[in-house]
């Protein structure tokens, strides 16, 4: 027999070969929350890592296609830099030249997007110093005259600290150092003899149109889990409840008879495996549950703008898009 | 500020799919070029808190084509291009708000740290 609790309509439940109560209560007619309260939506910052470029953050009690259109705001619609046509004057190495030229627009590149225009589709190549960064990549392997060192090859690995920034106008006073976010990239291996020369151009683009302008190394979320201990569990029962979770999730706590009990400590880091449901006797002990409008967001950066100013710029995007439609409707009723 | 969103010369990037006099202004197919589930879960989603609105769907007719419809079937005596409309302007307000929510959860963060 199914119990049905008020409490439970935001919360899914993780059964053993099923999950249910996945669905919003979105159709029309449906007022149990026409605009939620202002005060019950909340966002809260829990990890800022790595200089910025890791980000841990909740949204609570917003919808799922908000949280996801920030998702997917992320990865596709907001705007970066990254090199876009590779002019190869000489390439003697063994990697041929379209699988070199896709490896360089795939280098991150710390250059902040909201300081250039968009290229034009059809203008040339070199372009212009608002729209176009341009780099050099110079290289030529030789034998190592000084045989009492390691290594045998003077320039064998050619790293991203090979790429050099040529400024065009006035970039050397507008941008600092917008080359590459990482020094230590491995591009290509020579040996003595080979050489490469190739110019490059980085312009500003979207993830909806290649991957390599992507901000984020990438942003997802999930949603917070619940544990609820439907009766006591006790000593070896206990210990081999509390391994059926993460570790951190559940802990083993002594009573006042001497015994062990198991205790959920902290839910939100639970992976979910349902390791639960391998053992019979501890099937019914636990009711495992998610939170449907509790989010937690991970955004990490690869390394051109910080996840605190991703998120927001993501938003931008959205109320870009809503403007721009706003002005159509409101240009198209007049006629 | 350059604008978030890459140049589009192509001309208008909403109109409505024809046929529907039949039920007045009280229905609509709103064809959307170069949209996906991003806009489209989020409009329909706004549209279905408009008490106003007694259906609204979305669909992306085929995954190659970047097109995406919107189908808003409304009360009588109001027109369904003011209750899509009324939904970006409520999309609009609750980003905004989510935004500055963020960046305050942000500062405070970087004070208490």
């Amino acid at each position: 027999m199914t119990e049905f609790s008020f409490s439970s309509k935001n919360k899914l439940t993780l059964k053993e070969f099923e999950i249910v109560n996945t669905s919003n209560y979105d159709f029309s007619g449906h007022f149990a929350d026409p605009h939620k309260q202002e005060n019950e939506l909340k966002v809260e910052i829990v990890k800022i890592e790595d200089d910025g470029m890791f980000l841990e953050f909740d949204m609570i009690g917003y919808d799922p296609s908000v949280a996801n259109a920030v998702r997917r705001l992320l990865l596709s619609d907001v705007p970066t830099m990254a090199i876009e046509k590779v002019h190869i004057y000489q390439n003697t190495s063994i990697m041929q030249d379209e699988v070199l030229a896709h490896r360089m627009g795939l280098i991150p590149l710390k250059a902040d997007p909201r300081l250039f225009k968009w290229k034009e589709e059809g203008t040339e190549d070199e372009g212009t110093e608002d729209d176009t960064l341009q780099f050099s990549l110079q290289v030529r392997c030789k034998h190592n005259p000084d045989k009492s060192s390691g290594d045998p090859y003077l320039d064998n690995k050619v790293f991203t600290k090979h790429l050099k920034w040529i400024p065009k106008g006035s970039q050397k006073d507008k941008l600092i150092n917008p080359g590459p976010v990482e020094d230590d990239i491995l591009i290509n291996k020579l040996r003595p003899g080979h050489e490469m020369d190739m110019k490059l151009f980085a312009v500003k683009g979207v993830g909806r149109d290649h991957a390599k302008f992507s901000p984020v190394a990438t942003a997802f979320y999930r949603l917070h889990p619940e544990i609820r201990i439907n009766r006591d569990v006790f000593d070896e029962s206990a210990i081999r409840l509390v391994k059926c979770f993460t570790p951190g999730v559940m802990q083993l706590e002594p009573t006042e008879d001497g015994r062990k009990k198991a205790k959920v400590l902290d839910a939100r880091n639970d992976m979910c495996s349902r390791n639960v449901f391998r053992h019979e006797d501890l099937k019914d002990a636990v009711t495992l549950e998610k939170r449907k409008d509790h989010f937690i967001f991970n955004v990490e950066s690869t390394g051109a703008i910080k996840s605190t100013e991703l998120v927001p710029m993501a938003i931008d995007v959205l109320l870009e898009k809503c403007e721009l439609y706003i002005n159509e409707i409101d240009s198209q009723s007049k006629e | 500020m350059t604008s978030l969103l890459p140049p589009d010369s192509d001309g208008n990037r909403l109109s409505v799919l024809a046929g529907d006099k039949s039920c007045g202004e009280e229905c609509r197919t709103f064809i959307f070029r170069k949209e996906n589930h991003t806009l489209g879960n989020c409009l329909r989603t706004m549209l279905l808190k408009n008490p106003q609105v007694m259906f609204a769907g979305y669909t992306i007719p085929h995954p190659s084509e970047e097109v995406m419809h919107l189908r808003i079937q409304t009360v009588e005596g109001y027109p369904a291009q003011a209750a899509l409309r009324k939904a970006f302007v409520d999309l609009k307000t609750h980003a905004s708000q989510l935004k500055t929510k963020f960046i305050s959860a942000v500062d405070e963060f970087e004070k208490k740290s």
